[in-house]
């Protein structure tokens, strides 16, 4: 009940936290003077020309007007016009979010899939080669720079050994989109070739934004284990008889698992920061994409926009925690 | 300095963190030294066209970037820039975060929760998302990255000191003290910060690697200092055009930051063992 | 009596940072059909070492058995495998109460569910050898009734409720209830109850210790009851065992024990009882460390009767009565 009430009260802050995140960026871009117009049109625009696109973009009004349009305009979901594609931004936004979630869903997976299993050997078999191994894995998995390692892997995989693609999301058009997940929606149109190739252009990537995620699953796993083993309940257990494998895979995990779980608000965080060099590495069609090569062109509405729906989606994320927190530990 | 020696010992006694410590030191000496150390001192920025994208040898440690340059020369010049972006971003975040946590946890009035409020927004985006958007705004330079990283990372700092004051004034002492008429600056000055410079110190050695990891990510979009800067990030995107033959192009520079980060979070988490035995790590024996 | 459990020679050691502590030195200890036992002693006397040794549940990767035999009804546990102690013996012939019911309990699981988790491996109707993943839809409906016609037997408001909610959700008193109950769910012969009522408040000690008392005569149950308070085993033991430094020293039934004891520690123990609050500390000296234990009776440096031979020679164990042992050279006189 009270972890409800909790979970409630944060939904309420997502709106004021947002509206907050856009008083900074939109501060940071229009305090700042720089002169995106300028830099569309060209060296050799005359200045009608630049007065025309001022008035497009809405940049000759006085700041406080300029703030108050955009705000009305993204409680609209208008996030203005891009000054690169010259296409809404929300629409650009739209169509980049469902790659981008579903690169960090798989990363995610396959950090817990591979991740939880393997915080748990450790643990469980503390001080062994296979600890120490997986301690230095933890390590490096925090310290290594996400794109030096996607350059790394593509260098070796796709370059030297061609086994997987070097970029992309998938070859050819992709399916029809309906979830805009591609592996669901080829899977779900019986397009086994698609989905091939949406698996073979996932691996890569998907390993890369893993890495470091897998290392924090595992350290926060292994730590809840060394907890929980020592525990009486497992000491119960264990002096009646009950499997050792039933007391560690089922009631030692289950407590070790709240314990990562409060971590993946962090895990997620760090994933979509690493995902926005992953894809620029990759050339994978998503939200990070779409915000370097907004940076490149300067564009800085774009930029606002990227970081908004960044901020909405990390609140969102960690609301879910919350909740799913809410429902596996019932102490509360 | 008692405590001094005794804290000396206890990290050699401590592998992993002494070796942490090793790679901090010897970053330190790379940056100072870097033009004793450094096989090429004169031409990490000037062009060579005959020498250009050269395997490593012996006379090129690292090999030779596209500039011709020394790659191994550029590595220790770029340790400087690495240096002192995080020297620098992390004693401004800590300089305007500690002020501002200590103030909204001695205080706790609406003045403090505004604060707070700003703070937690400041967090609820990945911090590389916020400094994109300023770094990207205000154009690429080391002073820009520098602002970039402290303006969002205060509040990590500023929710630390936050936390710490809040519980650091129900210590009896400290109780004693406001009672017996001390004033707020004697109090926070004299008590709540020696209280909580332990954790401090841990969070800000940690934070250390993450913001040298956060910076490269910036000089790898292109919004660190410009070429022909020596950055490391920058140095691995200029790679990438010349892979896979230049493949010493990209590895010299992504092993520094590696060895960097990893020298720090090692470093750090051997403090916290030692000075900060409430979040000892129950994990590691 | 007929013998249940008999312990022969029993010596553990732990591995320490400064050396073997020689937790139990030579041990010899039995339990009748039926027999509630108590077992007595300081913190640190090993009781809890050896009731943990007869359950096969020491720690693997410090303590040692060098030599002894625990029988349990005709075979040996040491020379069992752990396999076999973990399927055939633990939870099914012998239970266990722990000390802690509310740390005993997995917090995140419903009672129901640990429970029934218990009676999937170790109810009365499950194959001992087959450790199969399923639970048969029948014998999970039987176990069932079962559970909830014991939850009643030990006097829980509510049985049904009670196994839906979370250990938290309930009193410590009814935790250990429910401790006792799942004790007894395996239809088992010996129950090795360590410290059951420490956690507990006075008032619900004294109501459990009855529930036990009563339950084990009904069902013909041996009771191993480790206890550091001789109060609580005059209220519920047959017969009490009293150890001392990792050796056990004197053995008697309860009414003799009481009555008459014969070996000067425990006369100063029992002296010390009116002083419930001080506990043991009534004794001058300090228990002795086991890394270097006393020599010969481990007991002479504390002791006002020590003899020349005390300080050389091991005392064996000599009968003074009916069923009353002790180990000891120079025991108090006997009450005419």
């Amino acid at each position: 009940m009270r972890e409800l009430a909790l979970t409630f009260n944060r939904l309420l802050w997502l709106v004021p936290t947002l509206l907050g995140l856009l008083l900074i960026t939109f501060t940071i871009s229009h305090v700042i003077p720089a002169d995106p117009v300028a830099f569309i049109a060209g060296d050799n625009a005359s200045a009608e020309q630049i007065a025309a696109l001022k008035a497009k973009f809405g940049v000759d009004k006085p700041i406080p007007v300029q703030l108050w349009n955009y705000v009305i305009g993204v409680l609209q979901g208008d996030f203005g016009v891009s000054l690169y594609t010259q296409r809404p931004i929300a629409d650009d936004l739209a169509s980049r979010l469902p790659a981008t979630l579903e690169l960090a869903s798989v990363s995610i997976l396959l950090s817990a899939v591979i991740g939880i299993p393997l915080g748990v050997l450790a643990a469980v078999d503390r001080n062994s080669w296979l600890d120490h191994a997986l301690r230095v894995f933890t390590v490096s998995g925090l310290a290594i720079a996400a794109f030096w390692l996607a350059i790394l892997f593509q260098l070796l995989f796709a370059m030297e050994w061609s086994v997987t693609p070097l970029q992309g999301r998938i070859d050819g058009w992709g399916p029809d989109p309906v979830t805009g997940f591609f592996l669901i929606d080829s899977a779900w149109a019986g397009d086994w070739a698609a989905f091939r190739s949406a698996v073979h252009h996932m691996v890569l990537p998907a390993i890369t934004l893993a890495f470091p995620a897998m290392a924090t699953v595992m350290r926060f796993t292994r730590a809840g284990v060394l907890d929980a083993i020592n525990s009486n309940y497992v000491d119960y257990q264990n002096a009646m008889g009950v499997p050792r494998r039933v007391i560690i895979w089922r009631y030692v995990l289950r407590n070790a698992l709240i314990g990562t779980v409060t971590q993946l608000g962090l895990i997620f965080g760090n994933l979509i920061a690493n995902a926005v060099v992953v894809e620029a590495v990759f050339d994978w069609p998503g939200l990070g994409l779409y915000a370097v090569n907004s940076i490149l062109q300067s564009d800085y509405n774009a930029i606002m926009g990227f970081t908004l729906i960044m901020g909405a989606v990390f609140i969102i994320a960690n609301l879910l925690v919350d909740i799913v927190h809410g429902l596996i530990d019932p102490r509360g | 300095m008692e405590t001094a020696r005794f804290l000396l010992r206890r990290l050699v006694a401590d592998r992993t963190a002494a070796l942490g410590a090793l790679i901090i030191v010897l970053l330190v000496v790379a940056a100072i030294a870097a033009p004793v150390l450094s096989t090429h001192p004169q031409d990490i920025s000037e062009f060579n066209p005959p020498g250009r994208l050269q395997p490593p040898s012996a006379e090129h440690f690292f090999g030779t970037d596209r500039m011709g340059s020394d790659i191994y020369s550029r590595i220790l010049f770029g340790a400087r820039i690495t240096i002192a972006i995080a020297v620098i971003a992390i004693g401004a975040s800590v300089l305007i975060g500690i002020p501002v946590g200590l103030v909204a946890g001695y205080y706790r009035n609406w003045v403090s929760d505004a604060l707070m409020r700003i703070s937690d927004i400041f967090l609820a985006v990945p911090q590389i998302v916020l400094a994109i958007a300023i770094a990207q705004t205000l154009g690429p330079s080391i002073e820009n990255v520098i602002l970039a990283l402290s303006a969002t990372y205060w509040p990590f700092w500023a929710r630390l000191v936050y936390a710490e004051t809040s519980s650091a004034l129900n210590e009896t002492y400290v109780e004693a003290s406001i009672a017996l008429g001390a004033s707020p600056w004697r109090v926070m000055l004299r008590h709540v910060l020696p209280n909580i410079s332990s954790s401090l110190i841990v969070r800000t050695t940690i934070g250390m690697g993450g913001t040298i990891l956060t910076a490269a990510t910036l000089g790898f979009l292109g919004l660190g200092p410009p070429a022909p800067s020596p950055e490391w990030g920058r140095t691995i995107a200029e790679s990438r055009e010349f892979l896979p033959e230049a493949w010493w192009y990209a590895t010299a520079p992504g092993l520094a930051i590696f060895l960097v980060v990893m020298g720090f979070n090692l470093f750090g988490d051997g403090l916290r063992d030692i000075l900060d035995p409430r979040t000892r790590r129950s994990t590691d024996g | 009596m007929d013998e249940l459990l008999a312990v022969t020679d029993l010596e553990v050691g732990f591995r320490t940072d400064r050396g073997l502590a020689r937790v139990l030195d030579r041990v010899n200890f039995h339990v009748g059909r039926g027999e509630i036992v108590g077992l007595v002693g300081e913190s640190g006397c090993g009781k809890t070492t050896l009731a943990r040794a007869i359950l096969g549940v020491l720690p693997a990767n410090s303590a040692h058995i060098s030599s002894g035999v625990i029988d349990f009804g005709g075979r040996n546990l040491l020379a069992e495998s752990s396999w076999d102690l973990a399927t055939e013996v633990r939870g099914r012939q012998i239970t266990f109460v722990p000390q802690d019911p509310f740390s005993s309990f997995n917090p995140v699981f419903t009672i129901g569910a640990q429970i029934e988790e218990l009676m999937k491996w170790k109810s009365p109707d499950a194959e001992p050898t087959t450790a199969s993943r399923f639970y048969p839809r029948a014998r999970r409906r039987a176990d069932r009734a079962r559970v909830l016609d014991l939850l009643r037997t030990v006097q829980l408001p509510d049985p049904e409720g009670i196994l839906k909610k979370y250990p938290h959700e309930v009193s410590g008193g009814q935790r250990q209830r429910l401790m006792i109950a799942m004790a007894l769910l395996p239809e088992p012969r010996l129950i090795i109850a360590d410290e059951p009522t420490t956690a507990l408040d006075v008032t619900i000690q004294a109501q459990i210790l009855k529930l036990l008392k009563r339950l084990a005569s009904e069902r013909r149950v041996s009771v191993l009851f480790t206890t550091h308070d001789l109060g609580t085993a005059y209220e519920i033991c047959d017969r009490v065992t009293v150890m001392y430094a990792g050796q056990e020293v004197e053995s008697a039934l309860s009414d003799d024990f009481f009555a008459a004891p014969r070996h000067p520690y425990t006369k100063r123990l029992l002296e010390s009882l009116p002083s419930r609050e001080r506990g043991i500390g009534g004794i001058p000296g300090q228990i002795p460390a086991l890394i270097d234990p006393p020599t010969g009776c481990r007991f002479h440096p504390r002791c006002d009767r020590t003899g020349t031979r005390c300080a050389a020679v091991r005392p064996d164990v000599s009968e003074v009565g009916p069923a009353h042992l002790i180990r000891c050279h120079h025991p108090v006189e006997a009450v005419p």
